[in-house]
């Protein structure tokens, strides 16, 4: 606080909005109460009678399957949506929030997974976006604008330079840009929507750094997150939601990990990994030195029943194995054979025909065609299976996509819905069923992070299937920078780092030490992370 | 986003419960229905301020002017689902008419002139594909390049225009000919038929074809297309020389009309096109449009002008009135990727 006011002073020639910005409420008073909040959209109650609350100084995490009500909460926080019924409070007082800046008046602010910064500004003025100090002649005063977030970066405990362009920062730097963006403001609520989707482990300790920071000058902030293991370092609170009711609200300390998870699914998980024990085949996907892309030297086998892990630290180039040995990436050298039959290189086509699949880590990106139906997302890789000289018999297409929709328990209106309207984890599982679809004809599948951001419950459907599809003969190959899930999954484990296979572990042999051991070999302390490497 | 709000065309469970609730809804929230609500009560109104609308020689005579639009529209419609776009359709006009017109003359033949507009069609939509996708140029300004090349050799071949002397009956039948007699109703044109024909034809195409499906598919999302093993340059290729060959077929009928092939037809042309293909429902965004609302939009855009002219306003409002439809088109799209949470 005493720092604050000291910068204000400070800027005497800038028109400062924090000198006349109240000050922060005191640690433990309620900043925003929502009093039977329901919000429905045609056909669905997406929030139902909720009661939810946050006091200054505490981190509350907001917890839940997707579709749970979650992101409708925030949306409503944000000014996004508007409530059918109940009533908001900020401060004590009742508010209407018709828009984002309403809610920001009311310092509150939403960083999203999705950052809404502007790439080509530099860090100082996408801080001070929308409300740059002047100089007296009414000009921006750019320095006192750097002046001031390298204060406002500093309270955070970071050395970003203010005046690189924002695009040119790392995903997690992009973060904490955010959160200076909204200290500018003087939020007195930040949600952070899965912050630490996109992040390494140090990139997190820097990040947990800087919410503890906040919550000692007072600042609330709702976490919403996926990760248990997070929730018990950070929260003081839990909030779980479950199909769009609030479940329960409790200090963190006094849960249980198998408790949180029993209110999110509804029911207790008995076993997250249900690994079977693998029958395994012949080599069905040999690859021998393969190169390009970032990658070198890369040999690896997966063979039928199997289940092959990959798994390194972000930036490893994990995801990058799948994508070159499918052609969606370039591969320089080396070969790539399936069942005998080589693969050519950069060209999708030709290896979806001999028979092998890729779900990528993007499911926007190159996964999902956002605008088409549930059912022309599923059978977009099988279609001719259902043609007859490029006639689409639409009956069977309906009935097949229909199984897969019943089989994954995909929760959507209809197979005619556009898939851009499925939470998360659906849609995560409709990509699923496009390369199940493809069964007849699909030897090895390759799966990159395909339980990031995605809820529990459907986590271990997606474990299950994979499990399934193993007994069922056919290879897996799945990339993750996710250990439990790993150890959980994989009859072998390939470890990388920098672009190659460093260590190749069994089952019997993998332990979480010795993968982090082997990811890591030679790499600086993790801790070292994003604020050294915002310097330079 | 989680709970999405239920897309429009989703009927709700009253709604399969009782159809015309659904078929209400649909008039009032697709791009589609509002489109033929607005063209029904516009028709109604012209239909009493003016005694001449309803009558069957106007009524043929206006379709029959929007059947080259229509034609076009269709082509165009693929093109912009495919997330591409084809600037050049206007100058084929003018460039196709004084070819074709030219091999007539020389081969007096009919099959041969159309086949010399066809094969003109395919090397200009193979140029915009290949300039397009080899290149990697948007192919806003690739077609942009081509609208004044196609136009810049229309000039050349001719100074003016090129005048019918071949006197082929069959040829002047395919612009102002009637196919048959709708008993009750009249002579329907064959430049309606050929419309008819062709909107049908690539109806089923869109709809039903695996080549339909990959058109939306590399449209909504190239990157998801291709790693599902659909050959997106391909598929956008073929939509290049399906507008190209289709703007071909409409300057053909248009030179039958004219009896004349002349270097300065089709101007503007293109906007008319593309204005009708957006006002339709199409996005610039691709993924989205229907064949349907592309037609319904060039009724109304031919009918609105129509009215203009029927109702004795100066006719040089019609070249507004389509810049005013474009605006309106681009405002529906942009409201309706608001609604969609887009943005």
């Amino acid at each position: 606080m005493a720092r604050r006011d000291e910068a204000a002073g400070e800027g005497t020639a800038v028109s400062d909005t924090r000198a006349s910005a109240p000050p922060v409420a005191a640690p433990g008073r309620v900043v925003l109460a929502m009093e039977g909040i329901r919000k429905t959209f045609p056909g669905v109650v997406a929030l139902d009678d909720v009661d939810f609350e946050v006091r200054a100084g505490e981190v509350h995490a907001l917890l839940g399957e997707n579709g749970a009500g979650k992101s409708t909460l925030i949306k409503i926080v944000a000014g996004l949506y508007r409530p059918d019924a109940g009533v908001i409070r900020v401060d004590g007082e009742p508010v209407e929030f018709r828009n984002p800046a309403d809610s920001l008046e009311r310092r509150i602010k939403v960083v999203y997974q999705e950052l809404d910064l502007v790439p080509g500004l530099s860090v100082a003025e996408n801080v001070f976006l929308g409300g740059y100090p002047r100089t007296s002649h009414g000009l921006v005063d750019f320095a006192a604008m750097r002046r001031r977030t390298t204060e406002l970066l500093g309270e955070l405990g970071l050395t970003i330079d203010p005046d690189r362009p924002v695009g040119e920062l790392r995903v997690a730097q992009q973060q904490l840009v955010e959160i200076a963006r909204a200290l500018s403001r003087h939020a007195q609520l930040i949600v952070m929507d899965e912050p630490t989707s996109a992040l390494s482990s140090g990139e997190v300790d820097i990040l947990f750094g800087v919410i503890a920071r906040l919550q000692e000058r007072g600042v609330a902030i709702v976490y919403v997150s996926h990760k248990l293991d997070e929730i018990y370092r950070i929260a003081d609170r839990v909030t779980v939601f479950r199909d769009g009711k609030r479940v329960v609200t409790e200090a963190a300390a006094a849960t249980t990990p198998r408790q949180l998870v029993a209110w999110m699914v509804g029911r207790d998980l008995q076993d997250l990994f249900p690994k079977t024990a693998p029958e395994i085949g012949r080599p069905l996907l040999e690859a021998r030195g393969v190169s390009g892309s970032g990658l070198h030297g890369i040999d690896l086998t997966v063979r039928a029943g199997e289940v092959v892990g990959i798994f390194g630290l972000m930036g490893a180039g994990i995801n990058t194995v799948g994508r070159v040995l499918f052609g969606a990436s370039e591969r320089a050298g080396g070969t790539v054979a399936l069942d005998g039959q080589a693969i050519r290189p950069n060209t999708p086509r030709d290896a979806i025909a001999k028979g092998l699949g890729l779900l990528t880590e993007s499911r926007k990106d190159d996964g999902l065609v956002l605008p088409l139906s549930v059912r022309a997302n599923m059978t977009l890789a099988s279609l001719s299976r259902f043609a007859n000289l490029s006639w689409i018999h639409g009956r069977e297409e309906a009935r097949a996509a229909g199984q897969w929709v019943d089989r994954l328990s995909i929760k959507t209106p209809s197979l005619a819905q556009p898939v851009r309207y499925l939470s998360g984890g659906n849609q995560q599982k409709v990509l699923m069923a496009r390369w199940l679809l493809r069964q007849h004809n699909l030897k090895v599948l390759m799966l990159a992070e395909p339980t990031r951001g995605i809820d529990v419950g459907s986590k271990a459907e997606i474990y299950r299937l994979i499990d399934e599809m193993a007994h069922g003969g056919m290879g897996i190959l799945f990339m993750s920078t996710e250990i439990p899930e790993i150890l959980g999954i994989a009859d072998r484990i390939l470890v990388m780092r920098e672009g190659r296979i460093t260590a190749e572990l069994t089952r019997a042999e993998a332990t979480q030490e010795r993968l982090v051991a082997a990811a890591a070999v030679g790499r600086a302390p993790a801790s070292a992370g994003v604020a050294q490497e915002a310097g330079d | 986003m989680e709970r999405a709000p239920a897309l429009d065309i989703e009927p709700t469970a009253r709604e399969r419960a009782n159809p015309l609730a659904g078929a209400v809804r649909w008039l009032f929230r697709t791009q589609e229905g509002i489109l033929l609500v607005v063209l029904i009560a516009l028709c109604l109104l012209l239909a009493r301020l003016s005694p001449v609308f309803a009558s069957e020689r106007n009524i043929f005579v206006l379709l029959s002017q929007m059947s080259m639009t229509a034609i076009v529209a269709i082509g165009m419609t693929l093109l912009i689902v495919a997330r591409e776009i084809d600037l050049s359709v206007g100058s084929m006009q003018a460039f196709v008419g004084v070819v074709a017109m030219q091999a007539l003359n020389a081969t007096e033949h009919l099959l041969a002139g159309l086949a010399v507009a066809l094969l003109a069609g395919v090397a200009v939509g193979l140029v915009n594909a290949g300039l397009t996708l080899k290149l990697k140029i948007n192919s806003f300004i690739v077609t942009l390049a081509m609208f004044s090349i196609v136009r810049g050799l229309a000039y050349t071949f001719t100074a003016a225009s090129v005048q019918n002397h071949h006197k082929l009956e069959s040829f002047r039948a395919i612009g102002t000919g009637f196919a048959f007699t709708l008993p009750g109703i009249g002579r329907v044109p064959w430049p309606v038929v050929i419309a008819a024909a062709i909107f049908a034809l690539f109806a089923v195409i869109l709809n039903k074809t695996t080549f339909g499906r990959a058109v939306y598919a590399v449209g909504g999302n190239p990157r998801a297309a291709e790693l599902s093993g659909i050959r997106v340059d391909l598929i956008k290729t073929l939509c290049f020389v399906i507008t190209s060959v289709l703007a071909a077929l409409a300057a053909f009928i248009l030179i039958s009309r004219m009896n004349s092939g002349q270097n300065n037809a089709g101007f503007g042309f293109e906007l008319q096109v593309i204005g009708a293909v957006l006002l339709g429902g199409a996005s610039l965004a691709g993924g989205q449009g229907t064949l349907l609302g592309t037609l319904l939009a060039v009724l109304l855009l031919g009918t609105l002008n129509n009215g203009i002219v029927l109702l004795g306003i100066n006719s040089s409002w019609q070249v507004a009135v389509n810049g005013l439809v474009i605006v309106i088109a681009v405002l529906l799209d942009a409201r309706r990727r608001r609604s969609l949470g887009q943005d």
